[in-house]
């Protein structure tokens, strides 16, 4: 931001209380300022007071429409379109409907709802689309190949997904700029009359402008209040207006510190763009298309197929196949989830969209559920490449597509690392670690180790009760004789003895591992499990007794 | 503990071969540079584990011409 002359600060200064008092005093009739109860709404929070407030423009466009029909052209056909292109923009209606005040229209940003109750249709949709759009008797290619999608399913699958995307783009769209472009026509105006400041435009405080932008809210607010203590006064009512003085100083001497320009009330002013309009017209045209292909398009289409009639004709042959509405839940379910997003719609248009995007749904709060919400939110392939190509598609950036995906993965990476490290925030210095985390971390996790690094050598064990004892089934044996004929190793071998067939085998009795005891040292480990092959004394194979 | 004596032998080698090798076990000399070694392997079947019911084993070769040998004399009476 510029600075400016003192003189000239000063003269501005006084302009701009002098008009603003001009201004309140004559757009603040006391049944315009929250319902006429000065005690009520200064009562409340700042959050909670109502919008009525601010309310105190009146509509001018709409009573003008006449007089500017008129003036801009004498042409009939322009003067026609001129009226048609003003009264879908510039009505009473739209005139309340989307107030020229920011400040009326704070903004609830309802996206995410409306997003996933697009989501649900659309999968309600690759489910059921079957069912509310039913082929009784024209078989068609995708009949006989059943694995395919239908192709009017997969049109309107395409359909859905196209209104998600302009969703997004009117969500993304909005032109709040203007109130900053406003601030910097200003301080272009102002170098122009004062040589030796010069700042360029790249060089625009953002955070500066929100500040202004709050400033300035908050200084209609306490003029607002300030005038209902005046009310109040006049009234012979001594309220308590705890901190209004010092909220105003407060105000004030923010304003010594920053630039304070004719304009800076103005800066709160916006204009209803064509993307809010837009989000008004695809609300209606839906609401339009969606009940006509509920209620006309799929029930006679299908009744046409069965019955040749657009319209029911119950009778024991057909009636169970009738698609009428209230005989096709399919089409309820679908027309109740299209209601649910009308209902969001409409709501987002009414209370308009905040001037600053929250990020990402689960990003509301640092909480451990938001954390792993987002996570989650990560894990979902596709949907955060998605998500980043089209943000980067619809919003105004000088950041190029592999910028932008950088910065949302350090956006992500940030905000898993400020959820991570909101403990050690709120963990005071030094203070020793409670017992049960002691227990759970510590403990737990250490019998959990340890059953890691031994719990393979219990289970290959005796000690293991699913083990079964792996007694000897069979037995042999061989005798080879080498005979080296030379030192360097070369021998002849000749097999002796083979034999695979045994005698007996059975467990080995006391008297025999007693004798062996004693002849050899033994290890008595499992000594249940010792065994006695007794092999047989023929070989296998050739025999040439000796 | 292991009898040789009074098996039945293989020795499905030729008649001159194998009174090669005999001749050359009885006229071996103690701690002969050259060796008669004698390999003895056993083996024994197992259900578990299912993919190695078998299993061989080698006892330590015995060099019959060392005088140390235990119950070599029987080798040269199996001859």
């Amino acid at each position: 931001m510029k600075t400016m002359k003192r003189k000239k600060f000063l003269e501005r200064k006084k302009f701009l209380k002098k008009s603003m008092t001009n201004a309140f005093k004559k757009a603040f009739p006391k049944d315009k300022i929250a319902g006429t109860d000065f005690d009520a709404a200064r009562r409340l929070k700042t959050s909670e007071r109502s919008l009525s407030v601010y309310n105190y423009k009146e509509p001018e466009k709409s009573d003008n429409v006449d007089f500017i029909v008129d003036n801009k052209t004498t042409n009939k056909l322009k003067q026609l379109y001129l009226k048609i292109k003003l009264t879908l923009t510039q009505s009473a209606y739209f005139e309340s409907l989307f107030p020229s005040i920011k400040e009326q229209k704070p903004g609830y940003d309802l996206y995410v709802f409306m997003a996933v109750v697009q989501v649900v249709i659309i999968l309600f949709m690759i489910v059921f689309y079957t069912r509310m759009d039913p082929q009784y008797d024209n078989f068609s290619s995708e009949d006989l190949t059943p694995t395919t999608f239908n192709k009017i399913q997969v049109l309107a699958i395409f359909l859905q997904i196209s209104i998600i995307v302009l969703d997004r783009y009117l969500y993304l769209s909005r032109d709040f700029v203007v109130i900053d472009q406003i601030e910097v026509e200003e301080e272009e105006s102002d170098e122009e009359a004062d040589v030796g400041h010069s700042e360029s435009i790249g060089d625009f405080d953002r955070k500066k402008t929100f500040d202004n932008r709050s400033l300035s809210s908050g200084k209609l607010l306490i003029k607002t209040l300030g005038l209902a203590k005046k009310a109040d006064k006049m009234k012979g009512i001594q309220t308590e207006t705890k901190g209004l003085d010092e909220m105003e100083k407060e105000y004030d001497e923010f304003d010594n510190a920053k630039l304070i320009s004719s304009e800076e009330v103005r800066l709160s002013t916006t204009n209803f763009n064509k993307t809010i309009l837009l989000k008004y017209y695809l609300q209606l045209f839906l609401l339009i298309v969606i009940h006509v292909i509920t209620f006309w398009y799929f029930p006679i289409k299908a009744n046409l197929n069965i019955q040749v009639t657009p319209f029911c004709i119950f009778n024991a042959d057909t009636g169970s196949q009738c698609n009428e509405v209230r005989k096709n839940w399919t089409l309820v379910v679908f027309y109740l989830l299209y209601c649910f997003y009308f209902i969001i719609s409409a709501f987002q248009i009414r209370f308009g969209l905040p001037e600053l995007r929250k990020g990402n749904f689960a990003m509301a709060d640092t909480q451990p559920a938001n954390k792993a919400m987002f996570q989650g939110y990560l894990a979902i392939p596709f949907i955060m490449e998605l998500k980043i190509v089209s943000d980067w598609t619809f919003t105004k950036t000088a950041l190029d597509l592999f910028q932008w995906i950088k910065f949302e993965s350090v956006y992500a990476d940030l905000f898993i690392a400020k959820c991570s490290n909101k403990y050690y925030i709120e963990h005071e210095v030094g203070l020793k670690e409670p017992w049960w985390k002691k227990a759970s971390f510590g403990c737990g996790g250490l019998t959990i180790l340890i059953i890691i690094i031994a719990g393979p050598l219990l289970l290959f064990s005796s000690f293991n009760p699913l083990a079964a004892d792996n007694f000897v089934t069979g037995a042999g044996l061989t005798f080879t004789i080498i005979a080296n004929l030379t030192e360097d190793g070369a021998s002849n071998s000749y097999e002796l003895f083979s034999t695979n067939r045994f005698q007996d085998i059975s467990l080995i009795s006391n008297e025999y591992y007693d004798l062996l005891s004693r002849e050899m040292l033994l290890r008595n480990l499992d000594r249940e499990l010792w065994q006695q092959i007794i092999l047989a004394r023929v070989s296998d194979r050739y025999v040439n007794t000796c | 503990m292991l009898t040789l004596v009074n098996l039945y032998s293989t020795w499905s080698i030729s008649p001159p071969t194998q009174q090669e090798i005999f001749e050359k076990v009885l006229n071996s000399e103690d701690d002969d540079p050259l060796g008669i070694n004698l390999v003895i392997s056993y083996a024994f079947d197992r259900p578990e584990p299912a993919g190695q019911q078998r299993v061989n084993k080698e006892l330590q070769i015995i060099d019959i011409t060392d005088p140390g040998v235990v119950y070599r004399q029987q080798v040269f009476k199996f001859f």
